[in-house]
């Protein structure tokens, strides 16, 4: 650049080098003018300075904070007597470091903190833990600053250092205790709150009271207890704490219910503790939280519990008093009223000296002395008294029962019940009675008794018994009934019976044994099974009756039963055989006479063939004699039939049977009944009666009407004629044998005797009326 | 068609076995009569199995062998068994019909009183016995 000016360019810049020489030269001298009112001013400035920092260095060593100043190492060059107190070094006796004093674990902060102060010049609240010359550990707080030459070099470090091991410790107590405070709060097991008085919100709410309630402790600051209350007790809750508000009292405890978050009830127990400032006035309130719902539930079931036993005595059959032990009434019921009589209410009772009413009930006893227990026995508070009977004088009578009531191994009261046992008493008399009527029943029958075990063996035996066996009584006790008695034929049988018997069958039956002197006798047995209280089987009991005597006529009977049939047959058979004897010879005569006079019928005379027919009469009618004779003695011998007999067929074969003659009619109600009896029998029966009505009707026009009425148990047939009638004397007579009334040829004095017969044979009767000249009527019954 | 009958009479009473020949007689019957006094004798007679009879009339009360046995004894007879027998007799008595009855017999006829009746009696049962089919030999 230099080579291209040019001399035009020289002049210009010689000109203006001029210039600026004479400006520089201008400017010099001002400038030296300048520096030399510096110069005294700096004087001045280095004099203050002096002045200020001695003055200043006066202040540090008499400020009662500790003051060193050290170089940029840390090496101590100056402290005050503050410091040497402190650090119990000092500078003026031994030099010392700083940085070495300073505990092991604060060294690197301590060198970081001296980097800062050395970069920006100042280093505020340095705190770290020293240790003194005497090996003391101090917590110190440090406020630094550099001290700068005149040159505005940094040449050392100036510092105030504060003890505060002392304020640092207490801070750590607060904090501790605070913690230790927020432990219990938060592990207690009752609900704390710490409310304001006036404010919205709990202060506090404890883990245990979130719990409990469902809130969270965000929730309580929203919240105040009362609004979670449940309604009924709200209204105490608030008056309560209206009192404490005012200051009328300190705190107050109430049973109130809270409502959870999920809508469950609390029943707890809450104490109130007004918390006062220092002027007296309420500032915040603690509350304790308790939950009580199970104790206030165990509660109620122990109320429930009361009530329902008290409901329990009052309507017990047994009259019950309660006593305590200072001999009031505390429990009575209102059957121990009634059975005593007394008007008075079992509650107004309560509370009264039972020792009053018992002064009044003792009169309806007989033994006064043993309803008080005067004589024979104290009542010793701890002793039971077990079923005492007491007799009454209106003749009932009570169960006494006592029993002390001990709590604690402490008497606190008796307890009297009474039973009315009046009833019991008079059926367990009359039981007595009745067992003793029947054992002496049983002592005395006529039929033996054995009561025997599941295995046969006797138990007990009766008078009656040891005589028909022939073994006394204690004899026969343990021994085996069936082997002592039974015979070997019988013992298969027997057992079979036992075996029914065990299935609790009874039965009666006859067997034979053996007694004491080897007799051979007949028993008949009605054996029974025996059961206990408990239904179980536990033998049996037989009655026994000797009938060997009644075996012995019955069987006479039956051979005389026997007999009498034999004899019966041959009476029958030997009428049979003589009526055939008598009949033949006569049937002989018969066809002789028929045939003397049919040979000779031209030769006979008129008077000898009359006599000759009447012979013939006279030999028929001994003919119908025998057969009446045998009709008669065969009516009881013969085997009946009894089968149904229609009464119409019987009268249709008699009217088509015997002889009718034309001027007799035989009328028949229409409606005979069926009767059960033998065919012929009945047939004889009518027949008898009607060829009687028939043989002697004397009127032109004869009329023989048969009836029948149903007379309740008894058939009653009638058989009236128009015929000559029977005089009232021969009404009996008739019926007896051979006996007639008329002269009529067929007449044999037999038939109504065969109808009076066969009647009897059906339970039956018979009678007759009868008006002479008028007509007869037969009647007759047969039992159904 | 009547067939003439051989009839074995078994009666003891001689009035009797007059009166059944009278009738017989009387009545003039072409039947052929055997007579036997009583059931020992008829029983003989028919053991020999010749010439049996047709029939037989039985009266029961004969000594020696009554009726009733002498019918026991026939029925249990392989060939006398099937000759029908008749009883004739005096006897109603009712244990001998149901007896009769029981044994086997062709019928039970009461001797009347009268000779007339009897007669009568006779005529029918023969009459009724010569219309039977019967076996012979």
């Amino acid at each position: 650049m230099e080579t291209s000016y040019t001399t035009s360019n020289f002049e210009k810049e010689k000109l203006e080098h001029k210039k600026t020489k004479e400006l520089l030269e201008q400017k010099t001298k001002e400038f030296i003018k300048v520096t030399s009112k510096l110069k005294s001013s700096n004087l001045k400035l280095q004099e203050l300075l002096h002045q200020k920092t001695s003055e200043l260095e006066g202040v540090f060593s008499n400020i009662v904070d500790a003051y060193i100043m050290m170089d940029l190492s840390g090496n101590v060059i100056k402290m005050n007597n503050a410091a040497v107190e402190m650090l119990e070094y000092d500078i003026n006796k031994a030099p010392f470091n700083l940085l070495k004093i300073v505990k092991e674990e604060y060294v690197e902060y301590t060198n970081k903190a001296f980097d800062e102060l050395r970069t920006i010049g100042f280093y505020k609240n340095f705190q770290a833990f020293i240790k003194t010359k005497n090996n003391k550990e101090k917590l110190v707080h440090v406020n630094s600053s550099l001290i700068y030459n005149d040159e505005g070099v940094p040449f050392a470090a100036q510092g105030i250092i504060r003890d505060i091991t002392k304020e640092h410790n207490d801070k750590d107590l607060i904090e501790e205790q605070k913690e230790q405070l927020d432990i219990i709060v938060n592990h207690s097991s009752i609900g704390i709150a710490l409310s304001r008085i006036d404010g919205k919100g709990l202060l506090l709410a404890n883990k245990y009271l979130c719990e409990v309630s469902g809130y969270t402790p965000e929730e309580f600051k929203n919240v105040i207890l009362q609004d979670i209350m449940h309604k009924d007790d709200v209204k105490e809750s608030n008056r309560l704490k209206e009192k404490l508000y005012k200051g009328i009292i300190d705190s107050y405890n109430l049973d109130r219910r809270f409502i959870k978050k999920n809508g469950e009830i609390v029943w707890t127990k809450t104490s109130v503790t007004a918390v006062k400032s220092n002027n007296g006035y309420v500032k915040y309130h603690v509350t304790t939280i308790e939950d009580i719902t199970k104790e206030k539930e165990a509660n109620l079931k122990l109320i429930e519990y009361q009530n329902r036993l008290k409901t329990l005595v009052r309507n017990l059959k047994s009259g019950i008093l309660l006593e305590d032990e200072f001999g009031k009434i505390k429990i009575v019921n209102k059957k121990f009223c009634d059975m005593f009589n007394t008007t008075v209410k079992p509650c107004n009772l309560i509370d009264r000296d039972v020792s009053v009413f018992n002064d009044n009930a003792k009169l309806a006893f007989v033994n006064v002395d043993q309803f008080e227990r005067k004589n024979a026995w104290k009542i010793e508070r701890d002793e039971q008294l077990y079923k005492e009977e007491l007799e009454l004088v209106d003749g009932r009578m009570f169960e006494r029962n006592g029993t002390p009531i001990i709590q604690d191994g402490e008497y606190r009261g008796y307890l009297w019940s009474y039973y009315d046992t009046t009833l019991n008493k008079r059926f367990k008399d009359s039981l007595e009675a009745q067992k003793e009527k029947y054992s002496r029943i049983i002592a005395n029958m006529n039929l033996g008794l054995l009561e025997v075990d599941n295995n046969d063996a006797i138990l007990f035996a009766n008078q009656r018994f040891s005589e028909i066996s022939g073994y006394s009584r204690s004899e026969l006790i343990g021994l085996n009934a069936s082997d002592l008695f039974l015979l070997e034929e019988n013992k298969d049988s027997f057992i079979k019976r036992n075996k029914l018997r065990n299935q609790g069958i009874s039965d009666s039956y006859e067997v034979r044994v053996k007694t004491k002197s080897g007799e051979i006798r007949h028993w008949l047995i009605s054996g029974a099974p025996n059961y206990n209280d408990d239904n179980e089987l536990i033998g049996s009991i037989g009655i026994h009756s000797d009938i060997t005597e009644q075996k012995k006529l019955e069987s006479q009977k039956e051979q005389l039963v026997i007999n009498l049939e034999n004899q019966n047959q041959k009476l029958n058979d030997y009428a049979h055989v003589v009526s055939h004897d008598l009949k033949s010879p006569l049937r002989g005569i018969s066809a002789l006479l028929s045939w003397t006079k049919e040979d000779f019928e031209d030769k006979l005379g008129e008077e000898s063939l009359f006599n000759l027919n009447l012979m013939e009469d006279k030999v028929e009618k001994m003919d119908k004699l025998i057969g009446d004779i045998l009709n008669y003695s065969s009516i009881e011998n013969e085997v009946i039939n009894v089968e149904p007999v229609d009464v119409n067929q019987v009268i249709d074969r008699i009217v088509s049977t015997i002889f009718i003659p034309d001027h007799i009619k035989v009328k028949v109600t229409p409606k005979l009944p069926i009767i059960d009896a033998d065919f012929t029998r009945l047939q004889q029966l009518f027949q008898n009666i009607m060829s009687n009505a028939i043989n002697y009707i004397d009127k032109d026009k004869g009329l023989v009407e048969v009836n029948y009425k149903n007379d309740n148990e008894y058939h009653v047939f009638s058989i009236k004629d128009n015929g000559p009638g029977i005089p009232e004397e021969y009404h009996t007579k008739i019926f007896k044998m051979f006996k007639t009334v008329g002269d009529h040829d067929q007449s044999t004095g037999i038939g109504l005797s065969i109808v009076k017969k066969i009647i009897q044979l059906y339970k039956g009767k018979v009678w007759l009326e009868s008006v002479i000249g008028e007509g007869t009527t037969f009647y007759f019954s047969l039992k159904k | 068609m009547n067939k003439n009958l051989n009839i074995l009479l078994i009666e003891d009473d001689m009035i009797e076995v007059m009166k059944f020949n009278r009738t017989v007689a009387k009545l003039d019957l072409p039947h052929k009569i055997v007579e036997s006094k009583n059931g020992k004798e008829a029983l003989e007679f028919l053991l020999k199995k010749v010439r049996l009879p047709d029939i037989i009339l039985l009266d029961l009360n004969m000594p020696k062998l009554n009726g009733i046995e002498f019918l026991s004894i026939l029925k249990k007879d392989e060939t006398l068994k099937y000759i029908p027998t008749i009883v004739l007799t005096t006897s109603n008595n009712r244990r001998d019909v149901l007896e009769c009855y029981k044994i086997g017999i062709a019928g039970y006829i009461i001797k009347p009183l009268k000779f007339n009746d009897y007669v009568d009696l006779i005529k029918k049962t023969l009459d009724y016995w010569s219309n039977n089919e019967l076996i012979k030999g």
